[in-house]
């Protein structure tokens, strides 16, 4: 089966939903629905596109997340589960291998704001941006 | 090969069960009032998230979204672009743009981790917003190593 052969939903958020830890929907063995619950618990909506793509969501949950094998993703999301901050994150998987920054500075001239930026080869870009007429207002 | 609906293939949702659920309380559709959008409220690995709904859910149709629209942009003034030129010449490090202008309203880090796991890569986004007393945002996704 392939789901872009098929016009079925090949962006995996409908299996991302599924496979939260306390997951808000199911997906119903018998019937392929997918079931997302109310809040209160009384009855749930029943999806059936994925409100990402915009294609069918298969009735069958997939094997493989993108690629990533169902067991794998697993784990790893219950390893992120309560990380909070990058430095949480060092803890567990060690330094970073690429860092990206951008630094804006929104209120040092009253019709540009600045952008700087770093990629992980240490360059570094400079760019300005006329201001639009909101954010002046806002400023 | 992840595929998503074109424009071409875009037809209008409809059925108004968007409309008619966001007025159910109990349920994961909801109107943002900011955008003219409809958004789904749940809880993922890093909090509470309102995911925007690009096509509806119930007939697959394209969801209005919203009233957002660009910015309009014009080039830069003659002096604005001197300003730039002169800010390239003086800021070679992330120090440098310290030392000159200070503290920044908005700081983006996006870190990738390569080899969490067989096949997946990390990447976690870091977001410190000055402008909103120090408001912080830490997501972390999780991606296929090839794409
Ligand atoms: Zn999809
Ligand atoms: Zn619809």
């Amino acid at each position: 089966m392939s789901p872009e052969k098929d016009n079925l939903c090949s962006c995996y958020w409908p299996e991302k939903i599924l496979l939260l830890p306390d997951s808000p929907a199911i997906l119903d063995e018998i019937t392929g629905e997918f079931r997302w619950k109310n809040s209160d618990d009384e009855g749930y909506i029943v999806f059936k596109f994925c409100p990402k793509c915009g294609y069918e969501i298969p009735k069958i949950s997939r094997d493989c997340i993108d690629g990533i094998p169902k067991e794998e993703y697993i784990e790893l999301q219950s390893t992120l589960k309560n990380i909070r901050s990058i430095k949480e994150m060092t803890k567990t998987y060690g330094k970073p291998d690429k860092e990206v920054i951008q630094m804006n500075y929104l209120k040092k001239s009253e019709t540009v704001t600045i952008h700087i930026f770093k990629d992980c080869d240490e360059k570094i870009e400079i760019l300005l941006r006329p201001k639009s007429a909101d954010q002046k207002r806002k400023k | 090969m992840r595929k998503i609906k074109l424009p071409v293939e875009y037809y209008p949702c409809k059925c108004l069960k968007p409309q008619e659920y966001r007025d159910q309380g109990n349920t994961c559709i909801k109107f943002h009032p900011e955008t003219g959008a409809f958004d789904i409220l749940y809880n993922d690995i890093s909090g509470e998230i309102w995911s925007r709904i690009m096509f509806c859910p119930f007939c697959g149709g394209r969801s209005p979204q919203g009233k957002y629209k660009p910015p309009i942009t014009r080039p830069l003034s003659q002096k604005e672009k001197l300003q730039e030129t002169t800010l390239k010449q003086k800021i070679k490090s992330l120090e440098d743009a310290y030392g000159l202008l200070g503290e920044p309203d908005r700081i983006f880090t996006q870190y990738k981790f390569k080899n969490p796991s067989q096949n997946a890569v990390l990447l976690a986004c870091e977001v410190i917003d000055n402008t909103q007393e120090n408001e912080e945002h830490f997501t972390v996704f999780i991606h296929p190593k090839k794409t």
